[in-house]
């Protein structure tokens, strides 16, 4: 037991520490698409949360967006030290979380979706449309992060690895914890659940909330990052269609799978969309429906189908 | 409040209304016999505008003509997605559903990008500039026409699902699945046409469209939220309700529009805000009877 647990350790111990030393051997452009894997990390490992107790978000991108305006109007107004308007990002995103739980919580689990989709428009155009608010549909530019520059952005590096850690963390935290056993005794039967004195209603939007907040707090974090937030960037459908691939792509109801899917897919999308240009979110579409119809465990599913096979072997 | 800007008001608040139902009708269909969110529903819109764009510029072919061309084109495509996408998933969670529709969305969607360019396109037919005078109040004849569709289409749907044995079947399954399998309901063949019905109205609904605005790639995604606004607002499975709620959302559309400072901008929120309202305070649509 000891010996497996040290196996499963090493690896991890190994990944964390090229994590760290990642800024010293890459180049300024290599630094910036890791970074912008570690965002989509946070995102995809977030709402596969939400999916553990079996409800699903098509906007997530509103979560992102509340966090970034939210850290990029509040540290314009006051200039308070940066990791203020971060975790009030995450703080606000979690009320809108709650706000939409709690309206869609005794529905089936395809009005949530269908509703948070509705919630990531309605709240883009009132960013839109409270110019006095948030500068309308023109955005907001913040200073940039750190002052700018090579070694700003290697900072930037080092706090965005740290949400992600948080975010895995957390996450690595719940699946051992009785909470998730509360959460798949939702997602396997809320009747049972109900009756074995678990309250559905509470861990649904506990899970909702959670997944929120971080979404929040790395919507600020890009706010401050590209120093430049409008209302088509920070609600983009496309994060809220990354947010659910990348997690199906990976494996759902795992840790692993949702990094897993963040990085290969953020690398991947990077590339297309240099080479392809145009509509390259195409092989987006043909993964999801791919994995939907073949795959439905994603590629950790894989990987567990092989290790069984090598242990019987 | 001047009068006749009101009834103005009211009359093309009507007219949008009846386009909505078309594309609603067909939605609430697919999910009342079915119970999945069809996303690719939006995209049987968006083929069926780019169809009858081309078939006019390229060869001239008057709308009207290209009318059942779309229609028989995309039964054919939803009774294809029900059979080859759909059906596979149709014991799986929800959730795979949804993302398997998402995922069909991002496909279309992007391949009209490739194809056509991301450009919003409009055709001009000998009848779009003409309109009709009722009184003061003027109403676009091609915008009329386009109404006109709506309706006949929507009644004739109503009269298959009262009066045929398909529309008996559609009904018995939307009601109750499993009872309506004991009846020797054959649900396998009910869901393919279902799916080819409703996604034949929504390539309708297209051709309208095509005939009255202008279209562009991400057009379905536009009418397919509003849909689904609709679809909530009348009680999922119901055809009259998506009626009402289409007439409902043209028209609070139109009045925002109209009489609100910045309305145009305003009005694009409106279904999102039925939408969220509804799920509030009644959360099975306006008009389900317990």
């Amino acid at each position: 037991m000891s010996n497996k647990g040290y196996k499963k350790i090493l690896p991890l111990l190994i990944l964390l520490g090229v994590l760290l030393s990642v800024p010293s051997f890459l180049s300024q452009y290599s630094l910036h698409m890791i970074i912008l894997v570690m965002v989509f990390v946070v995102i995809s490992t977030s709402w596969n949360i939400l999916v553990w107790t079996h409800q699903i978000s098509l906007g997530h991108a509103a979560f992102f967006g509340i966090g970034a305006y939210t850290a990029a109007v509040v540290y314009n107004a006051w200039q308070l030290p940066i990791y203020f308007d971060l975790v009030l990002g995450g703080v606000f995103a979690s009320l809108g979380a709650i706000l939409i739980g709690i309206i869609c919580l005794r529905m089936a689990p395809w009005a949530l979706a269908i509703a948070t989709l509705a919630f990531a428009e309605a709240v883009k155009i009132l960013v839109i449309m409270l110019p006095g608010l948030t500068e309308g549909a023109e955005g907001v530019a913040i200073a940039p992060l750190y002052g700018g520059g090579q070694t700003a952005k290697v900072y930037a590096y080092y706090l965005v690895l740290a949400i992600a850690f948080l975010t895995v963390l957390t996450a690595y935290l719940l699946k051992r914890s009785k909470l998730y056993f509360a959460f798949t005794a939702i997602h396997d039967d809320q009747e049972a659940a109900s009756m074995l004195g678990i309250n559905p209603t509470k861990y649904k939007v506990m899970a909702f909330t959670i997944s929120a907040f971080f979404v929040g707090v790395v919507g600020g974090f890009y706010a401050h990052y590209i120093s430049y937030i409008d209302p088509h960037a920070a609600f983009n459908i496309h994060i809220s269609v990354e947010a659910q691939i990348m997690p199906l792509m990976g494996g759902l109801y795992t840790v692993a799978g949702p990094v897993v899917g963040a990085f290969i897919l953020t690398l991947l999308g990077e590339y297309l969309r240099i080479t392809v240009k145009t509509g390259y979110l195409i092989i987006y579409g043909v993964i999801l429906v791919f994995f939907i119809l073949y795959l439905p465990k994603g590629l950790m599913g894989l990987v567990e189908r092989w290790t069984q096979k090598g242990g019987r072997a | 409040m001047d009068l006749v800007t009101f009834a103005q008001v009211m009359v093309n608040g009507i007219l949008t209304g009846g386009l909505y139902s078309l594309i609603a009708v067909g939605l609430t269909l697919i999910f009342g016999v079915m119970r999945v969110i069809n996303f690719t529903h939006g995209e049987t819109l968006m083929i069926g505008s780019y169809l009858t764009y081309f078939l006019f510029t390229l060869y001239g072919i008057d709308p009207f003509l290209s009318l059942p061309l779309a229609i028989f084109l995309l039964f054919s495509f939803g009774a294809a997605i029900q059979r080859f996408f759909i059906n596979p998933v149709i014991n799986a969670p929800h959730f795979n559903q949804i993302l398997l529709t998402f995922g069909l969305v991002l496909i279309l969607q992007n391949l009209a990008l490739i194809l056509f360019t991301g450009n919003y396109i409009s055709m001009t037919t000998n009848y779009s500039a003409i309109s009709l005078k009722l009184g003061p109040i003027r109403l676009g004849l091609a915008r009329l026409m386009g109404f006109g569709i709506a309706i006949a289409l929507t009644i004739l749907l109503s009269l298959a699902l009262k009066r045929t044995e398909w529309g008996k079947s559609v009904r018995a399954v939307t009601q109750d699945r499993e009872a309506a399998m004991l009846m020797g309901v054959n649900v396998d063949r009910v869901n393919i046409l279902a799916f080819g019905v409703g996604s034949a109205m929504g390539g309708a609904a297209g051709v309208v469209t095509s005939m009255i605005m202008y279209t562009f790639p991400l057009i379905g995604m536009l009418f397919v939220l509003k849909a689904f606004a609709i679809v909530v607002l009348g009680g999922f499975g119901s055809i009259a309700g998506a009626v009402v709620g289409s007439l409902i959302l043209g028209l609070t559309e139109s009045l925002v529009t109209n009489y609100l400072p910045n309305g145009s901008g305003w009005a694009e929120g409106v279904s999102f805000l039925i939408l969220i309202v509804i799920l509030i305070i009644r959360p099975k649509g306006l008009f389900y009877v317990e």
